[in-house]
């Protein structure tokens, strides 16, 4: 599904998060967004499955404004991946992953094929972990679960909050890899928000710089690097 | 000294009471509760009320229930009326303390699932306040039994008629017949609810 922004503004409490922005994300694509805090990218990722709204231009999914999708069915498309996982503590492994596919009315027999498919994907033994606790798993081993919880249903779209920020050099290292491979394999249009330069030149088929709530590059990773602009070189050497 | 013979049907009289009124007040002030959390208008209203049917004391309230039609008069039923009004406030308020308490971020991770509001309930509110709530129930559930000895006095039954009946004749073994039972009742209760809270705290 392609993601379009059109003159996108977003003001919360009278401050603006997000100015005038546009651009095209094309189906299948994976943007990598970078960005000091407080440049908007989390807002950016909101208006995306419709948890905020532009008070000015459109977002459009697959050519539809978000203000039109029905929001429930939009976030249905929607697999989402927040930092520190958003697991539910209460459920466990396999029914944090199975809960998009049980509410979707997916049957019994076919979420616990699809929660072993999918842990197999993320590389969690199936019999070992799909009764854990949230509790009882690493942060690595987090962030593998709430993967596959995002990929549960298929979603065309996928969105990914600073999902490997907090772990530790490998394991990201680990993660970054498990998730170009899944990547590859199902072709969702992703979007993923990074502080990390390197992380994001090397997962985007695109990369955006937002600053200020405005996209101030957006381009492949070799044409970003070398684009001149003093903000991307600021960010590119602190990083070096 | 020898135990009153009617001991045994007064102690199930009165955990029927307790158990009663504590079953009708978990089902008004859970749904009250949530209510609460989604019309945070109501809050003034429901708490306001029911902090004040807390204050009343539990002597005058039993009495004013009397003149009371319907619902008042003597007897079982203006008793678990008037227990039931003392245990709404701490069900209530734990109600939407307990959901109110939840980690934005899981409410955001299940509003980015597609949750619909009624499912957010089902699987993420009720299931992550459960514990809030429970002590709640729990703490009603004490003070109810105590309060209950009480409702005696406008011809509730239960353990209280031991306590009046020990007081009009001076007889301080059946006064301690009725508040022992009552106490350890409350004590026995106490730890049921406790368990049941560590339980569902995973």
């Amino acid at each position: 599904m392609q993601i379009e922004f059109r003159s996108v503004t977003c003001r919360i409490a009278d401050r603006s998060i997000v100015e005038d922005l546009s651009f095209t994300l094309p189906s299948g694509q994976t943007l990598a967004l970078v960005g000091p805090s407080g440049a908007g990218k989390t807002t950016l990722l909101r208006l995306i499955n419709a948890l905020r709204l532009p008070q000015e231009g459109e977002v459009l999914i697959n050519g539809r404004s978000s203000a039109v999708w029905d929001p429930i069915d939009l976030r249905r498309q929607t697999g989402y991946v927040l930092q520190d996982g958003g697991l539910f503590p209460h459920m466990t492994v396999e029914q944090n992953i199975g809960l998009a596919p049980k509410l979707a009315g997916w049957r019994q027999d076919r979420i616990q094929a699809r929660v072993t498919q999918l842990l197999e994907e993320v590389q969690l033994a199936p019999a070992d972990f799909r009764h854990r606790y949230p509790r009882q798993l690493s942060g690595g081993q987090r962030q593998r679960v709430s993967l596959a919880r995002a990929l549960a249903t298929e979603p065309p779209i996928l969105l990914l909050d600073e999902p490997f920020s907090a772990l530790d050099p490998v394991t990201r290292i680990d993660m970054q890899r498990l998730f170009q491979t899944l990547q590859r394999r199902h072709g969702q249009t992703t979007v993923l928000v990074t502080h990390d330069m390197r992380e994001a030149l090397r997962l985007g088929s695109l990369v955006g710089l937002l600053y200020e709530g405005r996209m101030e590059v957006l381009d492949a990773p070799a044409a970003f690097q070398s684009s001149g602009n003093p903000i991307v070189a600021a960010f590119l050497g602190e990083d070096a | 000294m020898s135990l009153p013979p009617d001991l045994p049907a007064l102690l199930l009289e009165h955990i029927v009471i307790v158990a009663l009124s504590i079953a009708l007040a978990a089902a008004i002030g859970v749904p009250a509760g949530i209510a609460v959390t989604r019309y945070p208008a109501l809050e003034r209203w429901l708490v306001g009320l029911a902090n004040i049917a807390q204050t009343i004391p539990s002597l005058a309230l039993f009495g004013f229930l009397i003149t009371l039609p319907v619902l008042g008069g003597i007897g079982p039923r203006p008793a678990i009326v008037a227990l039931i009004l003392y245990a709404l406030l701490p069900i209530l308020r734990n109600t939407v303390a307990g959901i109110e308490g939840i980690d934005p971020a899981l409410r955001e991770s299940a509003l980015a699932i597609g949750m619909r509001p009624s499912e957010m309930l089902r699987y993420v509110e009720i299931p992550l306040a459960a514990r809030t709530i429970l002590a709640g129930v729990r703490i009603a559930a004490v003070t109810t039994i105590g309060t209950a000895t009480i409702a005696a006095a406008i011809g509730g039954g239960g353990l209280g008629v031991l306590i009046f009946r020990g007081l009009a004749s001076l007889n301080t073994g059946e006064i301690l017949a009725g508040a022992a039972p009552a106490a350890l009742l409350a004590l026995l209760t106490d730890g049921g609810l406790a368990w049941c809270e560590r339980r569902l705290s995973r």
